[in-house]
């Protein structure tokens, strides 16, 4: 009995070393976007970044068209992450914590003309600073085709 | 006086047949193991090595790390040593040299589709950077066969030379019409019915599985990603994932790289009663446009288990979810 006490101990430590090695969930590299759907994800290796891309249905529906004519109700949203080596899959990279959330959502102006509001921000919604120009990055943003998927 | 040495003498005589009873039963056990010990050499498995149909083409510095770490289990090459061959012991080395060979075979390569055989190669690499490979117990018996860092580096520098390493798609985008449009819904042959709602579910993850030359995107139902939300593993029955597969396109001038043509869609479903067989998870895959069910029997979610069984244990089985 003895023996066995000292046994036990060490059984449970060493089941308590394993349990610390399970992986730990995080839910904060989710961004869901209510009412959007994706519109494409995009892989990065330059920057190491890799997005989602997502549009309301105007925006969606944009991407179906054949005659690419833009709506002024259309709405995006590009989530960006770190892009990282997946756990325990060398052979594969993934998404790790979110560099930016970018918004774009189109104006109907007066006179008929479609302007576009821009936005950058963290995921704990402080502003980020524009280093590309916004109407490039608008551009790129609502120009990109919506990815194939039955 | 004479009282106490009786006592005493008696006390002797009998630590003496106590003794001489104990040795006894040493010896009726002692013999009682080498009886079955040498009863159980008739009876041990006899190692054979059938024929090489076809073996595995590598460089020769890729092939050694193989002979040496790998091939006694999953070649027609075994080569078991004298202490191998005694029972008990030989009976594990049996079992680990069918279950090696019934999971690939390097003296029968190319009875796996190209594919499958890269496949097999990355997974190599990782289950020896996990020390899930080789086993153990078969490396304290064999110390030769430990696979140092520079092996590694090396297999690892090999897997980045293999075609599916580079492949982009550069082929026109095929896009969805009603030629492909499935009149009923598809069902795999794992009874998992293709869930044609998912793009309304949360994006769990996105993946470049630049491994084989594709990229991804996981959804998960609404009980998925409330277990996430509330770091639960393993995670609840009801549980889904579903991954979007595509093949890449070249990186545009800025590095940026899209979405090729889709290639095919994933599904685990987690049913701890109706899939124990695979540790509660059910696979399914509808390949193309037309979501065709793959597998001609439920049958390959066993190999798909094999390798979430062998890495991810500690993720309930999944691999694409966010974790720190």
């Amino acid at each position: 009995m003895i023996k066995l006490i000292p046994s036990i101990l060490v059984l449970l430590l060493l089941a308590a070393c394993k349990e610390t090695a399970r992986p730990v969930l995080a839910p904060e590299y989710l961004h869901p976007e209510k009412d959007m759907h994706l519109i494409t994800s995009l892989i990065n290796n330059s920057d190491s970044t890799i997005a989602l891309l997502y549009g309301n249905e105007p925006a969606i529906q944009y991407g179906k068209a054949i005659e690419k004519v833009h709506r002024s109700d259309e709405k995006y949203v590009l989530v960006t992450a770190h892009l990282r080596q997946m756990p325990h899959w060398y052979g594969t990279n993934m998404n790790g914590p979110i560099v930016s959330i970018e918004q774009v959502a189109a104006h109907l102006h007066e006179a008929g003309n479609i302007s576009y509001a821009y936005s950058k921000h963290n995921r704990e919604g402080e502003v980020l600073p524009d280093t590309v120009g916004q109407a490039a990055r608008i551009r790129f943003i609502i120009d990109q085709p919506l990815a194939v998927a039955p | 006086m004479l009282a106490a040495t009786a006592g005493r003498g008696s006390f002797t005589d009998m630590e003496t047949r106590k003794f001489t009873s104990r040795q006894r039963k040493w010896i009726i056990t002692a013999g009682i193991v080498l009886f079955v010990g040498i009863g159980l050499q008739f009876t041990s498995p006899a190692f054979t090595n059938p024929p090489v149909t076809n073996e595995i083409a590598v460089p020769d510095e890729v092939l050694a790390i193989f002979q040496k770490a790998c091939y006694d289990c999953h070649s027609n090459n075994s080569q078991p040593t004298w202490y191998d061959r005694i029972a008990p012991a030989s009976y594990l080395v049996a079992s680990d040299i069918r279950e090696g060979r019934s999971r690939f075979n390097f003296s029968d390569w190319d009875k796996n589709p190209p594919a499958v055989r890269e496949l097999l190669l990355w997974e190599m690499v990782n289950t020896i950077e996990q020390h899930k490979m080789p086993l153990a117990l078969y490396t304290w018996a064999h110390p030769e066969a430990k696979l140092t860092a520079t092996d590694l580096t090396t297999l690892k520098n090999y897997v980045n030379t293999l075609p599916g390493r580079h492949r982009v798609d550069t082929a026109a985008i095929m896009q969805p019409d009603a030629s492909h449009t499935p009149v009923n819904t598809p069902v795999s042959t794992t009874g998992i019915a293709y869930p044609a709602d998912y793009k309304n579910w949360t994006i769990i993850s996105s993946t470049d599985k630049f491994d084989g030359g594709s990229m991804r995107v996981v959804y998960g139902n609404d009980i998925m990603v409330r277990a996430i939300e509330a770091h639960q593993l393993p995670f609840p029955d009801g549980a889904t994932i579903v991954k979007v597969v595509w093949g890449k396109q070249p990186a545009d001038s800025a590095g940026n790289v899209l979405p090729g043509n889709f290639q095919n869609v994933q599904v685990m479903v987690k049913d701890s009663k109706q899939y124990a067989s695979t540790e509660g998870w059910g696979f399914a895959k509808f390949d193309g446009l037309q979501l065709k069910p793959y597998g001609k029997t439920a049958d390959f979610a066993i190999t798909c288990i094999n390798c979430h069984r062998e890495l991810v244990p500690d993720q309930d089985f999944v691999f694409n979810i966010p974790t720190k």
